[in-house]
């Protein structure tokens, strides 16, 4: 016996490395019991300790097992031999029965058995929280219950030394032996589910991570909810790899640009397809693009969300997103390559994200409740001059420009106010402080009522989120919502419906602007208030002096937007593996929006014809019919999965937009009736159909060769006739090597590998609708009392697909039973026909047209995502997720680029998103003014020749870094996100020729030209726009970009789970509070605000909250 | 038992399997169907526009609506007000700070160059759509071809007045539009004179309401006198440019002696405050004017809405080198010149259009008017070396004003100089008449060289000032454009 402990200590020792699926597949007829033995050691890693003469009583083995628990498979080969065994860790102990078994069927109706007895009993998770419907078995027979709601069970009749053997979905099975008692209670431990038994969703089906073909991440609940965000693409942030998040601006309902891998299109829209529950969700603003509607996050564009060159102050309208609410997402899945997007066809090009919302689960009726609150601020201040160093700027500008200082008393009309005399030159404001140095409050409520019977469940959730803004004033961004899920099988579990409905309304309202373009001010500005508190113009004869910024306090852009998104899903099994499904699906998002542009809110002299009122509405929506069809059937040792299906879908925005003018009193102005004019400021109706037809056949050979094909041909409406429909498809492969002898044998640390590949087509539909029409619009005001009509668009019949031709090789590593899982994969995604709104010279009389250009642009990266289980103890874990991508473009080829009007802009072998520009060499000694590199020797740039530079503004590379600690009830979590770019700089880009009047600068400009001589890289002051710059082209330079790389403390989330017993006590469950932090710190060398952000908008704010949940 | 079951599942496979194909035809067969949709509610398509007579007249008001609400009167007077020696500013935007000190920049372009082309297209537009269409009535086919021709001649003459050589836009068809290289200066006239004539031929003696064919006192749409005002300005120009060829100034003096001898034109006289030239919507000596679009917020033009000051000026004023140049006893300087005192500094302003603010419309913006022609045709004759008779028209403009017969020297220099001063007293502040008679008369040089550096500005002996430059982003857009020297 003493051997034997030390052997299995040995073998256990020994085998602790190699760790295997515990799951057996063999099928064998009439072979010797130690062959068997073998081929489970070589699939499980599993060590068999036997004695010869136990052995050789064994009969020899019939069996064919597939995918089987080692444990049951050991039960099938023992069933029928004298032999018992154990599992001792990695090992199996092999041994001959003790007494020979009762045998029931010979068994003598005189022979008496043990006693059957009733056993009760309650069975837990590790919390004492009761699983409902988890199964208790008496091992080695049919016998078994599912536990009731209070995870209580009955079983009757159980003989006395019986095994119980119980599991449950997510947690590992256990054994408890009866030994008589009549009450048992047991608790199961959380199963450690592996990365690669992850199911994921691939829209049309899923599959386990570990067989699928493609690239898919995944961010779930549980992330998203460590962060106090209200737009939950914030909480993607350097949490998927080739996903590329910039955030706008720090105002409530800002939109991000998001593109995944690059920028396919040249110019048109890079943005990902959004589907919420398989509904196409739109990623366009529901803003008004009208101008005199833009409030501070500004108006969205008609085509190209995307926009590459954008920068700072949002620009985008309000972020569709903030229409949902994060907390009623279950997870989000963002598919990458040709083998995941392509069955998306004409729509797939710039990757696809799927959004599952939150569905019940089976159980007692639980009330799930989370809440939050906390304060936001802005995270950094620019280091501004102060007014001594403002003025001294101002007085050596105009000694630099050889012009006399200014002065009121002798000269009365000049307009230097800053610094003629007009102005207190003793004041000193910090514009900063007093427009951006308040604290924003932030508070998220979210209570969720789930559960159900086996059948049927649901869950309704309701979510409040109000944030309020850093600016003085009454501003805030509400959101209430709703969400509905309920979920049905029938008893015969053939057929199955899941309808979910998600209901938001968001109230935003902000200034009229951005205050925070007004930082600039000149120091010694007059104050914002008179001393009778209203606002202050500080004006001379009747003229205001400056632009006060209190005046945008006093107007209002507000947007209330409200947003129906459903879904019903219905399916039946017709057969065993076929079965019919459809997906039907209606969303309705609304918005409208009022800017209230008061008189008061004007410089003197007062014209209350300038007071104004915008109204518009917005409406889109969207339905869609997906009947599929889909079938699976196990052929030889392989698995097949078919699909086909169809998409009906159609999208109708109405937009109209009205202003009403000239109210008699500020009082009146929200009052349409109350203006003289009240005029149609645009109305727009659009219509977009869009079907396809599609398929799919998956092949997964012996769980180690994998095969996936998809393929689409759709149409869209957006497109002239005979140009509506596209083919697409793709190709997917994986080989799954660690299920080879070889690794099993010899590479014994490798607990999972798996190389992949794919490669297919993808298009673009991206451009607004119509536009391969030649139309006029009408315009509401009247010329001779007669209606006008304008030119709407330039005709173009030719306009088709984008295509993009997506490339992925990819591996998938897991080491040491996957507490190290790497997975790596390389990109490359060509695209062609581009579909260019090509900008036309004025000479056209129009801005721009779509058509489809023969250059090829090609984005290629690579993507590292590696998961560690650093430390896992009973008490302690760490465990670390390191994302990385890097991503570069190229325009491949552009036949007659040299003839065609991008001659000037593009470079075959450069970046397409690069912008140009002249290359300055620096400051002249003797002048002081900025020098440039020329191809002339006049030294004043000329275009295109001496715009040598090229600066791509998108990611060199970014990643995040996140670590999980755990140490008993304490949860630690951090994420650092790291972005290496280039941005605009403040030179030229954001701030004017420092000197100019009213126009505040970085401290950085002290470092300037002054006197001849002077080496440095700042030029001279100047009173003068562009005084220091001859050629005028600084804001077109190098000195224009700077290094905007950044790396910030993106999140940091504590958390406490209550002690059991004060739970208890409280009559709560899952209790936790937790402290959390948003944009805690950044590191970074850029001169601004924020590297992110750029330019003089509200920078990303830093949150911190404190929060508790729990359960009724 | 098992052979029926296989039976039967046979069937049930074989029924899906049809069924799977029925359902693939169905959705194949529908998909086209499916993704045909209407044109959008809110526009017409081109062919449609040009198949009717009402709709046709709405393209062509559209440019008239767009030139009011462009401001394209206060930007042509502001602009060239500015980089010549009438306005002075108060703005310290770097985009009026520029043209002020005539120091424009590549990057930031200048002038109408945008604008002119949309107006142009659209006129190109209304001329193709009314070629290929048909559906809409002879007669006002022709008056609307006429106009478009009229507006592509209007926009054509300041695009190479502002820039020298211009794009020639004959064509909505963007392929070749967005190649056009420029044309020299004598070509562009050529095409104006060209498009003028045509639409003499075509328009109507009457002016037109939206119908296009019944007449209406209002004189806001071209009519062949309109047509002939704007040639023989063309015309005047052209001479100036072509060395003074004499034959030129020839045409000039018929072009205007058609104007002045109509007899639906006369001067308002004497200039009152009530009777203003500019106050009534429907004057005689207006030829063409520009009516305000309606609903109007604000009913006063944008020149009344900028150039009246009721308080110390934030963006221009007039400048001392024009009120230094009013004779004593004139009455445009009375009647036609506002001031506004802040401070005990009086600024003066350009008040001949009166309205500032207010919601009834008293007044219509001014485009062309037959004092222009008067002085268009004394230079003419000057230039043929009629002294009499330009000295004759030239003091029926004094007179007008308030001011004695012409008494200086009778050589054609000095007349010539008579006239272009009255030019300047006459035409202050309306689509920027100064600049272009500097240049045209090669004067800018000696006037600038004074005026610039009192501006704060440096004043450059090769002349590039003369004309603007082109936005550099358009040189880029179009590979056969070139900018004009000096930028």
């Amino acid at each position: 016996m003493k051997l034997t402990a030390a052997l299995i200590l040995f073998f256990s020792l020994a085998s602790t490395a190699s760790v295997n699926s515990q799951q057996v597949s063999y099928k064998a007829k009439n072979v010797p019991i130690e062959e068997v033995f073998n081929k489970i050691k070589q699939q499980t890693g599993y060590h068999f300790i036997y004695n010869d003469r136990d052995i050789a009583l064994a009969k020899p083995v019939s069996i064919d097992v597939k995918n089987m628990p080692l444990k049951n498979a050991l039960d099938e080969i023992m069933k029928d031999q004298p032999l018992v065994y154990e599992i001792k860790a990695t090992t199996i102990v092999i041994s001959a029965k003790a007494a020979p078994a009762p045998t029931i069927i010979s068994g003598s109706p005189n022979e008496t058995p043990p006693t059957p007895i009733d056993i009760s009993g309650k069975i837990t998770d590790k919390d004492g929280n009761p699983l409902n419907g988890a199964s208790v078995k008496v091992k080695g027979t049919n016998k078994g219950t599912t536990t009731a709601a209070d995870g209580v069970f009955v079983l009757k009749g159980v003989e006395g030394n019986a095994t119980l053997e119980i599991s449950f979905i997510g947690y590992e099975t256990t054994t408890v032996a009866v030994n008589n008692k009549t009450s048992i209670i047991a608790s199961l431990n959380a199963a450690i589910q592996s990365l690669q038994d992850v199911v994921v969703s691939k829209g049309y089906y899923d599959v386990k991570q570990k067989f699928n073909t493609g690239n898919v991440s995944i961010v779930t609940a549980k992330e998203i909810a460590e962060q106090p965000v209200s737009d939950f693409i914030q909480a993607l942030v350097g949490r998927v790899t080739g996903l590329d998040i910039q955030q706008s601006s720090g105002l409530p309902g800002s939109y991000a640009k998001i593109n995944i891998r690059g920028f396919n299109s040249i110019q048109n829209g890079n943005d990902p397809l959004y589907l919420v529950d398989g509904v196409p969700f739109s990623s366009v603003s529901l803003s008004s693009p009208l101008a005199s509607l833009s409030g501070p996050l500004g108006i969205p564009s008609n085509l190209a969300v995307s926009n590459v060159n954008g920068y700072g102050g949002g620009g985008t309208g309000i972020s569709p997103f903030s229409m949902l609410n994060p907390g009623d997402i279950e997870d989000i899945q963002v598919l990458k390559d040709a083998d995941a997007t392509a069955i998306y066809g004409s729509r797939g090009a710039n990757g696809v994200i799927l959004i599952t919302t939150k569905k019940g689960k089976a159980g007692a009726t639980r009330v799930d409740f989370d809440f939050q609150q906390g304060i936001s601020q802005v995270s950094h201040f620019m280091d501004l001059l102060n007014t001594q160093q403002y003025l001294a700027m101002r007085h050596e500008g105009f000694k630099n420009d050889g012009i006399a200082f200014p002065s009121l008393a002798a000269n009365p009309g000049d307009i230097n106010y800053d610094v003629n005399g007009f102005w207190d030159t003793t004041r000193y404001t910090d514009w900063q402080k007093l427009l951006l140095g308040g604290t924003a409050h932030y508070t998220n409520a979210q209570v969720n009522i789930s559960g159900g019977t086996a059948n049927t469940q649901f869950l309704i959730g309701a979510g409040y989120n109000r944030q309020t803004t850093v600016f003085p004033g009454d501003y805030a961004d509400g959101k209430g919502s709703i969400h509905l899920s309920l979920t049905h099988t029938s008893p015969d579990q053939k057929f199955h419906l899941q309808l979910t409905a998600g209901y938001v309304n968001d109230n935003n309202s902000l200034p009229q602007v951005d205050l925070t373009q007004y930082i600039s001010l000149a120091p010694d500005a007059p104050s914002i208030y008179k001393t009778d508190g209203s606002i202050n113009w500080q004006p001379i004869a009747g003229s205001a002096t400056f632009s006060n910024p209190l005046s945008y306090l006093l107007t209002h852009a507000n947007s209330i937007s409200n947003n129906l998104n459903s879904n019903l899903n219905l399916s039946y099994e017709l057969l065993p593996g076929l079965k019919v499904n459809s997906n039907i699906g209606f969303g309705r998002g609304e918005m409208n929006q009022t800017t209230l542009i008061p008189g008061i809110s004007f410089p003197p002299p007062t014209d209350p014809s300038r007071r104004s009122a915008y109204f518009a509405t917005n409406v889109f929506q969207n339905w869609i019919i997906e009947p599929k069809i889909t079938y699976f059937r196990k052929i030889a040792k392989g698995e097949l999965n078919a699909l086909i299906g169809a998409t009906y879908s159609e999208n109708t925005q109405n937009s109209i937009a009205e202003g009403a003018f000239g109210s008699p009193n500020d009082a009146l102005i929200n009052n349409p009736q109350s203006a003289s004019i009240f005029q149609l400021q645009g109305n727009n109706n659009t219509q977009y159909r869009y079907t396809a037809f599609y398929g799919r056949l998956g092949y997964n050979w012996d769980e180690q060769y994998l095969l996936n094909i998809t393929g689409r041909r759709d149409g869209s409406s957006r497109f002239g006739p005979g140009k509506q429909f596209g083919n697409f498809g793709a190709l997917g492969l994986g080989w799954i090597f660690s299920k080879g002898k070889f690794v099993k044998n010899n590479l014994p640390f490798l607990s999972f590998g798996k190389l992949r590949g794919s490669y297919g087509f993808t298009g673009n539909d991206q451009i607004a609708a119509y536009q391969y029409l030649s139309t006029y619009s009408s315009n509401s005001s009247t010329y001779q009392g007669s209606t006008t009509l304008v030119p709407a668009s330039l005709q173009n019949t030719n306009l088709a697909w984008e295509t993009v031709r997506k490339f992925e090789v990819g591996i998938e590593l897991g080491f040491l039973k996957d507490r190290i899982n790497l997975s790596a994969s390389y990109y490359q995604n060509r695209s062609g026909n581009q579909l260019i709104n090509l900008q036309l010279p004025n000479t056209t009389g129009f801005g721009s047209i779509f058509y489809n250009f023969p250059a090829i642009v090609q984005n290629s990266g690579f993507e590292l995502t590696l998961n560690t289980i650093n430390i896992k103890t009973k008490d302690f874990s760490w465990n670390t997720l390191l994302t990385f991508s890097n991503s570069k473009n190229k325009l491949i080829s552009f036949p007659g680029l040299e003839n065609s009007l991008f001659s000037t802009s593009f470079v075959v072998g450069q970046p397409t998103t690069l912008v140009r520009a002249t290359k300055v060499t620096g400051v002249d000694p003797l002048t002081g003014n900025y020098t440039y590199l020329t191809v002339n020797s006049n030294g004043v740039p000329s275009y295109p020749q001496d715009y040598l530079v090229s600066a791509p503004l998108t990611p060199k590379y970014s990643g995040g870094l996140q670590n999980k600690f755990k140490y008993k009830n304490l949860q630690l979590d951090f994420f650092i996100q790291f972005v290496k770019t280039l941005g605009h700089s403040y030179v030229s880009s954001f701030f004017y020729t420092p000197g100019l009047i009213n126009q505040n600068q970085p401290t950085a400009v002290l470092a300037r030209w002054q006197k001849p001589g002077d080496i440095t890289s700042v030029g001279r002051f100047s009173s003068n726009y562009n005084g220091n710059d001859p050629g005028g082209t600084l804001a077109q330079s190098s000195a224009s970009f700077a290094d905007a790389s950044f790396l910030r403390l993106k999140n940091v989330s504590l958390s406490y789970s209550l002690p059991t017993i004060w739970q208890r006590w409280a009559h709560l469950k899952n209790t936790r509070i937790y402290l959390q932090g948003q944009n805690l710190l950044t590191l970074t060398k850029y001169i601004g605000l924020d590297p992110e952000t750029q330019g003089l908008g509200l920078p990303p704010l830093r949150t911190i909250t404190f929060g508790i949940s729990a359960s009724l | 038992m098992k052979t029926i079951k296989n039976i039967v599942s046979g069937i049930q496979k074989r029924h899906c399997l049809v069924g799977c194909i029925l359902l693939a035809c169905a959705c194949l067969q529908s998909c086209k169907k499916f993704i045909e949709i209407p044109p959008p509610t809110t526009q017409l398509i081109t062919s449609t526009v040009f198949s009717n007579d009402a709709a046709a007249t709405s393209a062509m008001l559209a440019i008239y609506k767009l030139m009011v609400s462009n401001g394209e009167s206060l930007n042509m007077s502001k602009n060239n007000g500015l980089v010549a020696d009438e306005l002075t500013n108060y703005s310290s935007s770097p985009f009026s700070l520029g043209p002020y000190r005539n120091a424009l920049n590549a990057t930031d372009g200048f002038g109408p160059w945008q604008n002119a082309y949309i107006y142009i297209y659209q006129a190109n537009a209304v001329i193709e759509g009314l070629q290929k269409n048909a559906g809409v009535s002879l007669s006002v086919k022709q008056q609307l071809t006429g106009e478009a021709k009229f507006i592509r001649a209007f926009w054509h003459f300041y695009l190479t007045n502002c820039y020298g050589a211009a794009s020639l836009q004959l064509t909505t068809d963007y392929i070749v539009n967005e190649g056009l290289a420029r044309t020299p200066r004598m070509q562009v006239l050529q095409q104006i004179i060209t498009d003028l004539t045509d639409a003499q031929q075509l328009l109507s003696d009457q002016y037109v309401d939206a119908t296009s064919i019944t007449s209406t006192p209002d004189r806001v749409r071209p009519n062949k006198m309109v047509a002939t005002a704007l040639l023989a300005r063309a015309y005047l120009y052209f001479g100036d440019y072509d060395s003074k060829n004499v034959n030129d100034y020839k045409n000039a003096e018929v072009a205007s002696t058609s104007v002045i001898s109509n007899s639906q034109y006369s001067l308002i006289s004497p200039l009152t405050n009530s009777n203003y030239v500019f106050n009534i919507s429907n004057n005689a000596e207006a030829i063409w004017q520009l009516a305000t679009p309606l609903p109007a917020n604000n009913g006063a033009t944008r020149d009344g809405q900028t150039y009246v000051l009721i308080s110390k000026p934030t963006n221009v004023s007039l400048s001392q080198q024009l009120i230094g140049s009013f004779e004593a006893g004139d009455n445009r300087k009375n009647i036609w010149v506002g001031s506004f005192t802040a401070s005990g500094v009086t600024y003066s302003f350009a008040n001949k259009y009166k309205t500032r603010t207010g919601s009834t419309i008293a007044e219509y913006v001014m485009v062309l008017r037959l004092a222009e022609q008067y002085l268009i045709r004394a230079e003419a004759r000057a230039q043929q070396g009629n002294t009499s008779g330009a000295i004759a028209d030239l003091n029926i403009i004094r007179n007008r004003a308030g001011l004695a017969n012409y008494a200086g020297p009778t050589d054609q220099a000095s007349l010539l100089t008579a006239i272009l001063h009255e030019r300047q007293v006459e035409f202050f502040c309306e689509w920027g008449h100064r600049w272009f008679d500097l240049n045209r008369t090669g004067n800018t040089n000696s006037v600038m060289s004074i005026v610039t550096p009192q501006k704060g500005g440096i004043w450059s002996s090769d002349g590039h000032q003369l004309l603007f430059p082109i936005r550099s982003i358009q040189i880029s857009l179009d590979p056969n454009l070139s900018q004009n020297p000096g930028y």
